[in-house]
């Protein structure tokens, strides 16, 4: 565990410098933005330094914190719930023929019904509580979760069951040397998207559902027609996404998958 | 079946059959093999030899017959190097080692070991499969294997879809470990010039069902055995009517009914 600690900083000032790249191309974003902004109306699209001026004030008189705080509490709790439910389901799915032919049907309606239907359903529940957004991002992130492990699991080299199976390799050695490295290749993607649809989903029920985060902040500004506080508050919670995968989940799926890239 | 000693390790079937629902792929198989001696199965493709080699390993439930193991240690080798991708070349080395619970000093020390008597330095060991050449990958494979100081190897058409030179290289491999210690191989392959180049003793298997049709000794030591007698040997299998009839082939040419016995052959 210290070993890929140290590996993961040793590892940063390289991953970082790479980013700029990305940095680049959002900067060049930013300028679109602005020179947009020359030609439209202030209330229709302010330009990027009075939102980043907005944003500074949200952040420095710390309401910003704690309702970033609260949006993140729950994306997070639901996406770990879909995240620790829908890998072991779907691995379990995977291991039988039976099992991963009925789910696909299940998943197909999880994924059919529009978030905005669950939604209303979770507030109907839950109330005005944080399990309103919480069921919302768990529903939401579920399906691909579930689906990156089943297949995960489905697609495991035949080979190599028998080769483990030859060499007689103990249970435990063989989920984590054979089945977990497979399969988290599969995991780590359907993990990133379901992080993505989990900030977005937990925005728009906040927005709907509750008194408080970053949702409930964006209602308020839409009712004052508060350009942009809007989008600094988006500015916000992308910042914040981003910031999630490219400095924790990223790496790890890099450390993880180091054997795939070097090929 | 040969009477052996009590005490001799020996791998005994008698009578294995299998079937894959109602086609019957293996029928009546009987083999002795002892300590230090390599065997080979040849047949066609489809003859069941790998069913048998997969009985043999245990990777398949035996239903008809008697498989005797008298072997504390068997490890096997496939025709494909199946190395885990994710791990190090050492670290596959060392699979088998660390399933049977060896600590990881000591069994990064024997593949270690191991790999340097198959020409593999540390930097090959560093690397992960798909950075490693198809040879480096079946020395890998061949060295999982024999870390393991099997009494018992099996090999699944270990060989087959290497280049000349390296097939040699991994003969001269296995011979070597063999003459280190007792060591039995029980080998199956297509390839008749292979098994005569390396075994003791050469069944010749027969489709539909799968048995065995024919048996020829060699008792002379593979690593002796110069390629002039080896290609005369296959000759001479190769003119065996059974043999012929085995593979599949037309009737032996009648001009010279090759005597096997004179290049060092004997029909068991």
């Amino acid at each position: 565990m210290i070993g890929i600690l140290r590996q993961w900083l040793a590892g940063l000032p390289a991953y970082l410098w790479g980013g700029w790249g990305a940095i680049a191309s959002l900067l060049l974003l930013l300028a679109g933005w602005e020179f947009a902004s020359q030609w439209l109306d202030p209330l229709a699209l302010p330009d990027p330094r009075t939102v980043l001026a907005t944003l500074h004030g949200l952040l420095t008189d710390g309401n910003a914190w704690s309702e970033l705080g609260i949006t993140g509490r729950r994306a997070l709790t639901g996406f770990a719930l879909s995240l620790g439910i829908g890998s072991a389901l779907g691995m379990l799915a995977g291991l039988s023929m039976t099992a991963s032919m009925m789910a696909r049907p299940w998943v197909t309606v999880l994924v059919g019904t529009p978030p905005i239907g669950w939604l209303v359903l979770a507030m109907l529940w839950f109330g005005a509580s944080d399990g309103t957004p919480v069921f919302t991002v768990f529903v939401a992130c579920f399906p691909p979760i579930f689906i990156g492990a089943m297949q995960g699991v489905r697609t495991l080299d035949g080979q190599l069951r028998e080769m483990a199976q030859a060499f007689a390799l103990p249970p435990l050695q063989r989920l984590f040397d054979l089945y977990l490295p497979h399969v988290l290749s599969y995991l780590f993607p359907a993990w990133i998207t379901a992080l993505g649809v989990s900030w977005k989903v937990v925005v728009m029920a906040e927005l709907l559902a509750t008194a408080d985060g970053v949702g409930a902040a964006l209602a308020v500004t839409r009712s004052q027609l508060d350009t942009a506080g809007t989008l600094a508050w988006i500015v916000a919670v992308v910042g914040a996404l981003l910031a999630v995968e490219y400095l924790l989940l990223e790496p790890v799926k890099r450390e993880v998958e180091r054997w795939r890239t070097l090929a | 079946m040969a009477h052996i000693g009590v005490t001799a390790p020996a791998l005994e079937l008698a009578g294995v059959g299998h079937a894959y629902r109602a086609r019957t792929v293996l029928s009546g198989i009987d083999l002795h093999l002892p300590a230090g001696r390599i065997h080979a199965l040849v047949g066609p493709s489809g003859c069941g030899k790998t069913t048998l080699l997969h009985l043999v390993a245990g990777l398949l439930p035996l239903q008809d017959g008697a498989i005797r193991n008298g072997f504390a240690r068997s490890a096997c080798m496939f025709q494909q190097p199946r190395l885990l991708p994710w791990k190090s070349a050492l670290d596959n080395i060392a699979l088998g080692l660390k399933a049977r619970g060896v600590p990881r000093a000591a069994r990064h020390a024997q593949a270690r070991d191991q790999a340097r008597r198959f020409g593999l330095d540390d930097t090959a060991l560093a690397q992960y499969p798909q950075q490693l050449s198809g040879g480096m990958q079946s020395r890998v494979a061949l060295a999982r294997a024999l870390v393991l100081a099997p009494d018992l190897l099996l090999l699944d058409e270990a060989f087959s879809a290497l280049d000349v030179g390296l097939k040699a290289e991994l003969y001269r491999q296995l011979l070597a470990e063999q003459a280190r210690r007792p060591m039995a191989v029980l080998m199956i392959t297509h390839d008749l010039m292979e098994a005569v180049r390396l075994a003791h003793a050469v069944w010749v298997m027969a489709p539909e069902p799968g048995r065995i049709a024919t048996g020829f000794r060699f008792d002379d030591a593979p690593a002796q055995r110069t390629d002039a007698q080896v290609y005369a040997r296959t000759a001479g299998l190769l003119d065996d009517a059974t043999v012929r009839a085995c593979f599949g082939l037309d009737a032996p040419a009648p001009a010279a009914p090759l005597a096997l016995a004179a290049v060092g052959g004997l029909r068991c």
